[in-house]
C-alpha cells in the first residue's frame, strides 16, 4: 500500500524533504534499476505468453465436444461461449498433436538448470566463489542442453513430416517452442556476461545483480514453460 | 552487494564521447538520442503527410493525378495511417519527448541504460528502413488499411499481398523491439533515478503522462507483435492462424479454420491502448504548458494524475469498440460500450481541469499557450464525436463513413500533433538554446488550427451524409447529393494549405537556429527541473557537479506572499511556508 499512501499526497502542502522520500528519491542507483527493468520485461512477455494463450483457446473451438462425456460437454461449453462471445466461429480442425518423450526429458533439464541457478544464489550470499563457478555454468550449460533437446523435438517432428502448416496444434507448438526458446537466448546472453566476470574472479558484489537477476529470469521461464508444455498435454 | 553511490557521484553511465560520431552518432546521451528520434520520427511523418495530400487531390479531383490508381490510393491510405500513428506520433512522443525530458524533469544524468537506448534507436531506424524499403518492393507496399485485416492482407487482389505486407509486419515487430528497448529504460529512470526530494507526486504531469504510457506500450504492443509474427506465419509458411476455409479467384486455398476475428481482437487489444500511448503524454505536457502560461498551479493535480492512470487501466478493456460491425455477439458490445462510456468521466475531468487552471489566471497568449488551447478545443470536438461512436447503434451505421475519420483525425491525430507543436516551442530555447520568431509561430498557429477544422468539420457532415471511407472514388451513387464533392474540394484545398503551412513551422525552427536571439535559460518562468540546467542547451550529464535537490511540487506559480509568481522546484522551504508535516 506504499504506491497508494505516495499517489494520496497532497504535494502542494509538501515542502522540503524527508530522506525516504520515494523509492529512488534519495539518488541510490544499485541492483534495483537492473531487477525494476527485469521485472517490467517479465511483465511484457508475460503478457505475450498470456494472448497466446488465449489464442489457443480461442483456435481449440469445438475440440473435446463429446455429447457423451458431460465434463468434456461442459469444458467445451465454455470455450465454445468464449468463443461465441468473441464473434469467433468454433473451428472443428484440431488435431492434437502426439508430444514427444524427449519434451519431458527437456522439462526434467530445464527443472535442474533453475535448481542450478537457485543454488548459485545461495553461493553467492555466502561468498563461496568457487561454487558459484560450479553452479553458475552448469546453470547456463543446462539451459544449452534444454534448447538442443527443444531442437531436436523440432527436427523429429519434421523427419514425420509434422510441419507447422499441418495442423493448428502443430503450428502453435512451433510458434510457443521458438518464442520460449528465444527468450532464453536472451538470458543466455545475461548468463554469458556474469559468468564471464565470475570466471576473471570478480568480487561477490560486482556480479550479484547479474546472477539475482538471471535466476529469477530463469525461474520465470520455467513457469512459462511449465505452463505452456501442460496447456500442449491437454489439448 | 553492490556497493551503494549516490547518482551524483556515479559517473560509471557518463560514456564521453570524444569524436564526432561518438557525440552525435553513436551517441548514448540521451538528449542526442531524442534528436534523433524526433528528426527520423518527424522525417517519416513528412512522407505520411504528403501521401495524405496526395489521397486529398484524389479525392477532390478524381483521376486528376494518373499515378494515383485504385492500388496505389489503398497503399497510401495504409501507409499514412500507420506512419502517422505508430512511426510518427509514438516514436515523437516516447522516443523524442520521453528521452529528452524524463532525465531532465526529474533530475538525472541521464537513462538508466544509456547503451539501450542507444540500440532503441538504431533498431528503431532500421524499422522504418524496412517500412519505406516496402515502397520499393515488387508489387509496393501493403494497401491492407492501417488494421490490416486478414484474410485479405494476405490474399491475392489486395496491393502489396505479396512482398509489401511481408515489409510491413517485419517492420512492426522489429519497431516492437525498438520500443521494448527504450520503453524498460524509461519506466525504469522514473521508478529508480530521480533524484532526491523528487516523490512521484511532485513529478510534473509531462513525466506522469510519458511513464503512463509508456506503460501501456509494454503491455500492449506484444499483442501487435504476436499478431504479426502469427500472420507472417499464415502468409510465408501456410499456417491457419488467422485464415479460414477460403475461396480466391476460384482455387481454394491451403488454409482452414482459422479465424481472422481472433486478429481483429489482437491488433485492437494493442489498437485503443496505442490511442492512449499518443493521447496520455499530450494530456501530461498541455497540463504542464497551461499551468506554465497561465501561471497557475494545474487545478486539481492529484486527480489529473488518477485520471491519467485510470484511463491508462481502463484502455485495456474497451478494444472490442472498433469492433463493433465484427458480428460480435450484442452482449459484448454492451459491455465495451459501457466501458468506453465510463472512460469519458476521468477524460472530462482532465478537460474541466485544464480549463478551470486557465480560470482567472495569468494568461500569457504566447506561442506555446495557443496551441495548448487549440488542443482543448480540438480534442473536446474529437472527444465527444467518440461518445456517439461508442454507443453500439450510433456506431453501426457510422462506422463506415467519414464521421469517424473525421473523429480519430481530430481526437488522435490533430490533437497530440498541436501539443506536439506547442511542446516543441515551448521547450525549443532550452533545447536550442535559441528564441523562435513570434509572428511566424503565431501565423503557423493560426492556419493550423483553422485549416483543420476547415478539414475535419465537414467530413463529420459528409459520413452523417454516409459516405463511406476508404473509397477510391464514388461513381455513380445515388444518396451522395452534389455538395459532397464542393465539400471534398473545400476540405482538400484547406489540407494542401495546412500541409503548406508547416513549411513556416520548418523555416521558422531552422532560421532560428542559426540567427534566432540568444534565448534566456528560463523564458517562461517555468518552475521545473529542465529550465534549471546550469547549461543551455544542457551539456552532457545534465547538472554539472551537483544534482539537483527537490523541495516542492512543480506548481508554485503565483505564490500569495511570493517574490516572483513562480517558485523552482529547488528552492527551499521559505520561513512563513509550513515544511515537510511528516
Amino acid at each position: 500500500m506504499k504506491l497508494l499512501r505516495e499517489l494520496t499526497k497532497k504535494p502542494w502542502l509538501e515542502k522540503g524533504f524527508d530522506s525516504d522520500d520515494g523509492p529512488g528519491a534519495d539518488g541510490i542507483r544499485g541492483p534495483a534499476v537492473a531487477a525494476t527493468g527485469m521485472w517490467f520485461y517479465v511483465g511484457v512477455a508475460s503478457v505475450m505468453f498470456s494472448l497466446i494463450i488465449a489464442a489457443y483457446v480461442l483456435r481449440l473451438g469445438n475440440y473435446g465436444a463429446d455429447p457423451a462425456s458431460a465434463a468434456a460437454a461442459k469444458a467445451s461449453l465454455a470455450w465454445w461461449t468464449l468463443a461465441a462471445i468473441c464473434g469467433i466461429p468454433p473451428a472443428d480442425d484440431w488435431a492434437p498433436m502426439a508430444e514427444p518423450f524427449l519434451l519431458w526429458i527437456n522439462t526434467g533439464v530445464l527443472i535442474l538448470s533453475s535448481i542450478a541457478w537457485q543454488r548459485a544464489r545461495g553461493d553467492l550470499r555466502s561468498g563461496r566463489m568457487d561454487k558459484l563457478r560450479i553452479t553458475l555454468t552448469a546453470g547456463g550449460l543446462l539451459a544449452l542442453v534444454f534448447l538442443a533437446g527443444q531442437l531436436t523435438v523440432w527436427r523429429t517432428l519434421m523427419a514425420s513430416g509434422q510441419f507447422a502448416p499441418d495442423g493448428p496444434a502443430l503450428a502453435f507448438f512451433y510458434l510457443i517452442t521458438a518464442l520460449h526458446g528465444l527468450h532464453m537466448l536472451g538470458g543466455l546472453f545475461f548468463w554469458g556476461r556474469t559468468t564471464a566476470m565470475v570466471l576473471n574472479g570478480a568480487e561477490p558484489a560486482e556480479v550479484a545483480t547479474g546472477v539475482n537477476v538471471c535466476a529469477i529470469y530463469w525461474h520465470y521461464l520455467l513457469i512459462v514453460w511449465v505452463v505452456m508444455f501442460g496447456l500442449l498435454l491437454i489439448t | 552487494m553492490t556497493t551503494y553511490t549516490t547518482i551524483a557521484e556515479d559517473t560509471r553511465p557518463l560514456h564521453h564521447p570524444k569524436t564526432w560520431i561518438g557525440k552525435y552518432v553513436w551517441s548514448q546521451d540521451h538528449k542526442v538520442i531524442a534528436i534523433q528520434y524526433s528528426l527520423t520520427a518527424v522525417g517519416v511523418g513528412l512522407v505520411a503527410l504528403v501521401l495524405s495530400g496526395l489521397m486529398r487531390m484524389q479525392l477532390a479531383f478524381p483521376g486528376m493525378l494518373e499515378f494515383i490508381t485504385p492500388d496505389a490510393y489503398y497503399q497510401f491510405v495504409t501507409m499514412h495511417g500507420m506512419i502517422m500513428v505508430i512511426y510518427l506520433l509514438t516514436a515523437l512522443l516516447l522516443g523524442g519527448f520521453g528521452n529528452y525530458m524524463i532525465p531532465l524533469m526529474i533530475g538525472a544524468r541521464d537513462m538508466v541504460f544509456p547503451f539501450v537506448n542507444m540500440l532503441s534507436y538504431w533498431v528503431y531506424l532500421l524499422s522504418v528502413i524496412v517500412l519505406m524499403a516496402s515502397f520499393f518492393v515488387p508489387g509496393g507496399p501493403t494497401g491492407a488499411g492501417w488494421t490490416l485485416y486478414p484474410p485479405q492482407a494476405i490474399t491475392e487482389g489486395t496491393p502489396g499481398a505479396g512482398w509489401g505486407i511481408i515489409m510491413m509486419l517485419t517492420s512492426l515487430a522489429i519497431f516492437i523491439v525498438a520500443f521494448t528497448m527504450g520503453g524498460l529504460n524509461y519506466v525504469t529512470t522514473v521508478l529508480q533515478a530521480r533524484t532526491k526530494g523528487m516523490t512521484l507526486m511532485r513529478m510534473p504531469c509531462t513525466i506522469w503522462g510519458i511513464f503512463v504510457a509508456t506503460i501501456l506500450g509494454l503491455l500492449a504492443f506484444p499483442a501487435l507483435f504476436v499478431a504479426a509474427i502469427m500472420m507472417t506465419l499464415d502468409n510465408t509458411i501456410g499456417t491457419s492462424f488467422f485464415m479460414p476455409a477460403i475461396i480466391s479467384n476460384n482455387v481454394a486455398l491451403d488454409h482452414s479454420g482459422g479465424s481472422p476475428i481472433l486478429f481483429q481482437h489482437l491488433f485492437w487489444f494493442f489498437g485503443h491502448p496505442e490511442v492512449y500511448i499518443v493521447a496520455l503524454p499530450a494530456f501530461g505536457i498541455v497540463s504542464d504548458l497551461i499551468a506554465t502560461h497561465a501561471r497557475k498551479n494545474i487545478f486539481g493535480y492529484r486527480m489529473m494524475v488518477w485520471a491519467i492512470i485510470i484511463i491508462g487501466a481502463l484502455s485495456f478493456i474497451v478494444w472490442a469498440h472498433h469492433m463493433y460491425v465484427s458480428g460480435m455477439n450484442p452482449y459484448f458490445g454492451f459491455f465495451f460500450a459501457t466501458s468506453t462510456l465510463i472512460i469519458a468521466v476521468p477524460t472530462a475531468i482532465k478537460v474541466y481541469n485544464w480549463v478551470l487552471t486557465l480560470w482567472r489566471g495569468d494568461i500569457h497568449l504566447r506561442v506555446p499557450m495557443l496551441f495548448a488551447i487549440g488542443f482543448i478545443f480540438t480534442f473536446i470536438h474529437g472527444g465527444l464525436t467518440g461518445l456517439f461512436l461508442g454507443n453500439v447503434s450510433v456506431d453501426v451505421p457510422l462506422s463506415d463513413t467519414y464521421f469517424v475519420i473525421g473523429h480519430f483525425h481530430m481526437v488522435m491525430g490533430v490533437s497530440p500533433i498541436m501539443v506536439v507543436f506547442g511542446a516543441i516551442y515551448h521547450w525549443y530555447p532550452k533545447i536550442t538554446g535559441r528564441m523562435w520568431d513570434t509572428m511566424l509561430g503565431q501565423a503557423h498557429f493560426w492556419i493550423t488550427f483553422l485549416g483543420v477544422y476547415a478539414i475535419y468539420l465537414p467530413m463529420h457532415y459528409l459520413g452523417f451524409l454516409g459516405v463511406p471511407r476508404r473509397y477510391y472514388e464514388m461513381g455513380e451513387t445515388a444518396f451522395v447529393p452534389e455538395s459532397v464533392h464542393l465539400a471534398n474540394v473545400g476540405i482538400t484545398i484547406a489540407a494542401l494549405t495546412v500541409g503548406a503551412a508547416q513549411l513556416i513551422f520548418f523555416y521558422n525552427l531552422i532560421y532560428s537556429y542559426f540567427k534566432g536571439r540568444k534565448a534566456d535559460p528560463n523564458p517562461w518562468g517555468a518552475t521545473s527541473l529542465e529550465w534549471l540546467t546550469p547549461d543551455t542547451p544542457p551539456a552532457h550529464g545534465n547538472w554539472g557537479p551537483d544534482l539537483p535537490k527537490v523541495y516542492r511540487w512543480a506548481y508554485d506559480y503565483s505564490v500569495p506572499g511570493a517574490a516572483q509568481d513562480f517558485i523552482p522546484q529547488t528552492t527551499p522551504p521559505g520561513p512563513d511556508e509550513t515544511p515537510h508535516d511528516h
